[in-house]
């Protein structure tokens, strides 16, 4: 009976270290095999000027994000731009009140199980998504959403956040992913120092260089438009604008207002209208 | 013989502290049954294209309404919970205490969908999203079975996440709060809240 009750308590401690054991396992990092990284570019369009507002190792990018760029429009027009894909791939998954995209790109080896990793890059913080699970996207080309603040729970200013990590290709335990630091960005590397903020105020547009990094874009010139006084032809019909007054009921909230005006014609003349926003106290007319 | 059976004792009383203790217990929703006269003074906030109503307290308010990707999101908040984050690089602030509802604009599902896709939450998460959930466990809420977890967010905030089946309306009515002292506390606000959840 003694030696019974012993050998069952061997069986229960084993029992337990076991359990805790595997539960330990479970929730550490994976380990991953190496492979080389997609090539990604930023995901916005030719011509624009962003810089990193937040970089790598700060903040909120720790942990599953540490190696993640919030990248803003250098003139603070983010809002409403244009969010285009930085890599070919597939809409692994949608977070729609946190405005987030996940692409699945390509394979990524395999991790210490054996089981399929690949790479995905995860963009947020977007309004109007425009792309659905399991669709195609090509880089640079497919227009995955506009620039905004779209967040649960919380206020954040209009930014384009993306990672890059590596993942099991239907991940349960969604532990199983790893931040890794750029190293095909626009064609080179973006290798992390473990400095904090890394690559802050940053300046980056597409096409740029490695011998870019660090500086700030010579603006292209662009011609003035000569003003060519046009003649009011006989006819036309002038749109006096009136003052308003826009009430904010929550000064807290960022919101984006939008409103418009009928106007009415007769017929005579056309009327080109104008839709505006106010976006953060500044009128934006389009 | 004895010493032996208080080891063996010992030993299971720790297995089972471990299996019985190792998750934090969250205490919200779980009793149903409001207290009579408790929501005195509340206003009620429905939605009757989505069909759900909650009552909230008269100190709390609406302070979002607005389509968010296909979702038509009402955010009711304690407003004097708003918190500033000055020292952030990207978030201006955010309530202590607020809930959102979250309903799909356009609801398509039967109910046998409606069923299949809570079953997909619990297996995959929402979305499979590869955004850190605990895992789902059933819930009585508003007259139905619903799912919750708690989960972390992009920002890397804990939150709640709770998914209620909308039959009639062919949806899943998602439920968001953030996960803090203030929030999960037996008797809290948001548990209150929660109870009086109806969907029609």
């Amino acid at each position: 009976m003694k030696a019974r009750i012993l050998r069952l308590t061997v069986v229960v401690l084993i029992l337990c270290i076991t359990l805790i054991g595997n539960s330990i396992v479970f929730n550490k990092q994976p380990v991953f095999a190496g492979n080389e990284q997609p090539s990604i570019v930023f995901p916005f369009r030719t011509g624009e000027v962003w810089q990193v507002h937040q970089g790598y190792n700060n903040y909120s990018h720790i942990g599953a994000y540490t190696y993640s760029f919030d990248l803003t429009e250098v003139n603070d027009r983010t809002e409403g731009l244009a969010v285009t894909s930085p890599v070919g791939g597939f809409v692994a998954w949608i977070d729609p009140p946190n405005g987030t995209v996940a692409i699945r790109v390509a394979n990524a080896g395999v991790n210490s199980d054996g089981k399929d990793l690949h790479w995905y890059v995860q963009l947020a913080y977007m309004k109007n998504i425009q792309v659905s699970i399991g669709g195609e996207v090509t880089q640079s080309q497919t227009k995955i959403g506009e620039a905004s603040n779209i967040l649960d729970k919380k206020e954040t200013i209009s930014h384009i956040h993306m990672t890059l990590y590596k993942g099991l290709y239907a991940d349960v335990s969604q532990l199983n992913r790893e931040s890794v630091p750029f190293e095909n960005l626009e064609g080179f590397a973006w290798p992390s120092d473990g400095s904090t903020n890394q690559y802050r105020t940053t300046t980056v547009w597409r096409g740029m260089t490695l011998g870019d990094v660090g500086t700030i874009p010579t603006p292209t010139a662009i011609a003035d438009p000569t003003a060519v006084p046009t003649p009011i032809p006989t006819g036309t019909k002038r749109l006096v604008q009136r003052d308003f007054m826009v009430e904010r009921t929550n000064p807290k909230v960022t919101e984006e207002l939008q409103f418009a005006v009928d106007i009415t014609n007769d017929g005579e003349v056309a009327v080109k209208t104008t839709t505006c926003n106010i976006f953060n106290y500044i009128l934006l007319c389009l | 013989m004895r010493k032996e059976l208080i080891l063996f004792g010992i030993v299971a009383l720790i297995v089972a502290s471990y299996f019985l203790f190792s998750g934090v217990k969250d205490v919200v929703i779980n009793n149903q049954t409001p207290t009579p006269g408790q929501y005195a003074g509340w206003n009620t906030y429905t939605n009757d294209e989505y069909g759900f109503s909650v009552k909230y307290p008269e100190e709390w308010s609406i302070t979002s309404q607005e389509s968010v990707n296909g979702l038509h999101k009402t955010s009711i908040s304690l407003e004097s919970s708003y918190q500033i984050f000055d020292d952030h690089p990207t978030i201006i602030g955010g309530y202590l205490e607020t809930i959102s509802f979250y309903s799909n604009e356009n609801p398509t599902l039967s109910s046998t969908e409606v069923g299949n896709a809570i079953n997909e939450i619990i297996e995959f998460g929402n979305n499979q999203s590869n955004i850190e959930q605990g895992a789902f466990n059933e819930i009585s809420i508003a007259d139905t079975t619903g799912i919750k977890a708690r989960s972390i967010g992009l920002e890397l905030e804990e939150y709640i996440e709770i998914y209620v089946p909308h039959v009639d309306k062919g949806y899943i009515l998602e439920v968001y709060y953030p996960s803090n002292e203030l929030t999960t506390q037996e008797g809290s606000t948001i548990a209150d809240i929660l109870k009086t959840l109806e969907i029609y």
